[in-house]
């Protein structure tokens, strides 16, 4: 019913937003602090695009240079190929307009009715009362909240004052929606419909999402691409398939946890009972594999032990995965064929950590 | 029980004037500043640190300048804007000013509470600093702002008693003047009662509007009639004040000053007399001598009634008016009053004696006091004596100076005091018995009604100074003040 917004003058291949080496920093007590160091980034129209973090990376800083709420104090924000730092008076309200804004606390106005709320974006841009009521009751109706439409914030639950903080956000028509930790706030259960909400926005209404959030199961259910922002730079960026199962960074690493790397097993790994000839490999299945059969017969051909450290399956842009951890003993020429067993599988291999010095020597190729 | 009715009336309809229009337009000028002082600051919608300074700095002047010296500090303002410095659409003047910089205070914080994250969300959406205020800070600042609102109402019923230093009238004008000066308890408590009852009800009022504005906040919800109900309330104060101002302003009345005893109950009593010759006479009771005088200068009296000759041309001399003196009404000899000893004989040494503090009245008790044989002053060298002039004090008394009006009460801690009649009959004092020394029937003080030389030929003043001196009046004096109290003509 609603399509990409029609905005004269703009082609579609446009990118939605655009970041140029956007610098931000925060006067302290102590100094200067780096909130972003040259952050750029790209998001083409219709993209659910992931922005993750830990807390302090800069996430919300980012989103606020892109919303306005801050100005950088060097580099780009384009929105539409605008730019918003040269816009002021009507052109930048213009601009503002295609920038929707949802936020972790809603911030949603007590003294408005749900109706009232989704209005205000109206008013603001000095739509008339009719048209006002017509594209107010047509959020309503999209967003369920028929019921709920004269009743306050306070009201009603978390969840359903997101989905009024989503319709608000909508209410211009802009082409992209900023979600600032969205359902942080919120229980898992709801999380889930907030998200799913999210993902018929654009594909209904041909939105563009910038999600930013600190949970990787967010980017995982949502997002096209995501982008990992440590210490106020991106130190990763791509389709989130690409991202979470080929962490190129620490910092992605870090927040993939478990099925990453090492770090869990680092006791283990730090005492004694540790063998000298062990390597540490980190196995990645594609769709349902039988893993373990496979490993059953690397064990019986080769001769090698195997120790599954960790393991974890899930899905990633609708296709299953497989992660493993495991610690292989043995010769090194029996590690090498386990190797090419794998290989030759179809597994996706990558050697965590190398055996003790006094170990042999392990080639694979 | 009727009469007290009947006295608390125009006082209550004038307490609920002054409250009433000083809350709205102190509540609009109060809403400016607020929004200025938050829309302003460093991390406003509209930052501009320099008003925002200034502002705040002027804010804090205007809130450490105590109330009643504003109200006279203003005088010229107040005339400037409603016509006139006294009365209660002068009151009204200083109560709203005094009250801005509050109301200023109590909009900034309650505009602080609404959470930032909503303003930001309304900038992201475009929105400019107006929009901002109206649409947001505004509405999500109600409760806040209408218990903001309450307090002001009820301050502002408190500030209304000290209206009547400038013949504001009031409540609180009648508490002090006929309950407390008067010694009149009953008045006294009434008006108390009144008033508690007046801020009771503003305060459930308050509180009841800001439930109702609170449904979206705390999510319950209050039937509408209580609403209506106290709007409807609110309106009808607001227009039964008007109606009332309006009513006492179209009447032209010939404004006399004057104080409450006896020369209050005397120009009372000429009222009916003056109405049925056409003249409508309006008391403006005041106890402040130079404020009476400097009404009659500015316009806002016609006449006063409270002083004698020696008063009179000394305040002419200091402040270089030509104020006349109309006629001699009558003579309050001042007294010497034992306090705490029951009889002058039993005056000890180093005995404590209270005088009156004004110029005038204060070297008029010393010669009293000279005429009684306790001291003894130097020949006269200037308008009038003071302590300095005591050249003998055998005894060794010990003079303290005090307000006139307080000397009655002051009496029950000194030993004597002189007392000028009117406030000793306003204690139920009667000098003829209670007085061993009173000035002879001679004095030169006695009180006349004045008027600005221009107005002196004005038919309502003539048809009033031929009142006062009826026989009629003469009688009156006569057999209501038994001997205190002697005509001057």
């Amino acid at each position: 019913m609603i399509t990409i917004s029609e905005q004269s003058g703009i082609g579609l291949r446009t990118p939605v937003i655009e970041l140029k080496s956007v610098d931000k920093k925060y006067g302290t007590a102590k100094g200067d602090r780096h909130a972003l160091r040259g952050v750029s980034l790209t998001v083409q129209r219709g993209v659910i695009q992931g922005v993750i973090g830990f807390s302090g990376a800069g996430k919300s800083t980012l989103l606020r240079c892109i919303s306005h709420l801050e100005r950088p104090e060097s580099g780009q924000v384009l929105i539409e190929g605008e730019d918003l730092e040269q816009a002021s008076g009507r052109r930048l309200r213009t601009a503002l307009g295609r920038i929707g804004v949802v936020f972790q606390q809603f911030h949603l106005q007590r003294s408005r009715t749900v109706a009232g709320n989704i209005a205000l974006p109206l008013e603001i841009a000095g739509q008339d009362a009719k048209k006002i009521r017509e594209r107010v009751r047509e959020l309503i109706g999209w967003f369920g909240l028929e019921e709920h439409a004269s009743h306050y914030p306070a009201e009603l639950s978390g969840g359903q004052q997101q989905r009024v903080a989503i319709a608000r956000a909508l209410a211009g028509r802009p082409s992209v929606l900023l979600s600032d930790e969205p359902t942080s706030a919120l229980d898992t259960e709801t999380t889930t419909g907030v998200l799913e909400l999210l993902r018929r926005v654009r594909d209904k209404m041909g939105v563009t999402i910038l999600l930013i959030t600190h949970e990787l199961a967010a980017v995982r259910a949502i997002c096209d691409r995501v982008a990992v922002l440590e210490d106020g730079q991106i130190v990763e960026e791509g389709t989130v398939s690409d991202v979470l199962l080929h962490p190129q960074s620490k910092a992605t690493r870090r927040l993939l946890g478990n099925s990453a790397d090492l770090s869990h097993v680092e006791g283990y790994l730090a005492s004694s009972r540790r063998p000298d000839n062990a390597v540490y490999l980190r196995l990645l299945f594609r769709g349902v594999g039988a893993t373990e059969p496979l490993l059953f017969e690397v064990a019986q051909r080769t001769g090698v032990a195997v120790n599954i450290l960790n393991a974890e399956i899930g899905s990633v842009e609708n296709a299953v995965y497989g992660l493993l951890l495991v610690e292989l003993r043995g010769e090194a020429e029996a590690i090498a064929s386990a190797h090419a067993i794998l290989v030759a599988r179809g597994v996706e291999v990558e050697l965590l950590e190398a055996p003790q010095t006094n170990a042999p020597k392990v080639v694979l190729q | 029980m009727i009469h007290l009715l009947q006295l608390l009336w125009i006082p209550l309809l004038e307490t609920l004037l002054m409250v009433a229009v000083s809350t709205v337009l102190s509540a609009v000028g109060g809403a400016v500043v607020g929004v200025l002082l938050v829309t302003a600051a460093p991390d406003g919608v509209r930052p501009a640190p320099i008003v925002h300074r200034l502002l705040g700095f002027t804010v804090n002047i205007g809130r450490s300048l105590p109330f009643i010296i504003l109200m006279v500090a203003i005088t010229p303002l107040t005339r400037l804007l409603v016509g006139t410095a006294i009365g209660v659409t002068a009151a009204i003047v200083p109560l709203t000013i005094g009250m801005i910089p509050f109301v200023g205070r109590l909009v900034e914080s309650a505009l602080k509470e609404v959470p930032r994250g909503v303003i930001e969300a309304a900038k992201t959406m475009g929105a400019t600093p107006w929009q901002i205020v109206r649409k947001v800070y505004l509405p999500e600042a109600l409760p806040s702002l209408i218990r903001a609102l309450t307090v002001v109402s009820v301050t502002l019923v408190d500030y209304s008693a000290m209206a009547g230093a400038i013949g504001g009238g009031g409540l609180g004008d009648l508490a002090i003047r006929n309950g407390y000066q008067g010694f009149h308890p009953d008045v006294m408590v009434a008006t108390v009662l009144i008033i508690i009852v007046l801020v009771q009800g503003l305060q459930r009022l308050g509180d009841a509007a800001a439930r109702r504005s609170e449904r979206g906040h705390i999510a319950v919800r209050r039937p509408r009639r209580l609403l209506l109900w106290s709007t409807a309330v609110a309106v009808l104060a607001l227009a039964g004040g008007f109606a009332i101002s309006y009513a006492l302003h179209r009447a032209k009345p010939l404004r006399v000053g004057a104080s409450a005893i006896p020369h209050g109950e005397i120009l009372e009593f000429l009222r009916p007399e003056l109405k049925r010759q056409g003249v409508d006479l309006k008391i403006v009771y005041m106890e402040d001598g130079p404020q009476m005088n400097s009404a009659l200068v500015s316009g806002d009296l016609d006449a006063n009634y409270f002083q004698h000759k020696p008063y009179l041309d000394r305040y002419n001399l200091d402040h270089n008016t030509h104020i006349v003196s109309l006629v001699n009404v009558h003579i309050e000899p001042i007294g010497l009053y034992p306090g705490r000893i029951h009889s002058m004989a039993a005056l000890p040494d180093r005995g404590e004696i209270g005088i009156p503090n004004d110029t005038v009245n204060l070297g008029r008790a010393l010669e009293l006091l000279q005429s009684a044989g306790l001291i003894k002053l130097r020949p006269p060298t200037r308008a009038s004596f003071t302590q300095q002039d005591i050249i003998e004090n055998p005894r060794h008394l010990r003079i303290h100076e005090l307000d006139g009006a307080e000397l009655p009460r002051a009496l029950f801690d000194l030993d004597a005091a002189v007392i000028n009649t009117n406030y000793a009959l306003l204690a139920k004092l009667n000098p003829v018995r209670d007085a061993p020394y009173l000035e002879s029937s001679y004095s030169p003080y006695a009180n006349l009604l004045a008027a600005m030389p221009e107005k002196a030929n004005d038919p309502r003043l003539l048809k009033l100074v031929s009142a006062l001196h009826s026989p009629q009046t003469r009688k009156f004096i006569i057999e209501k003040y038994k001997g205190a109290i002697l005509p001057a003509f």
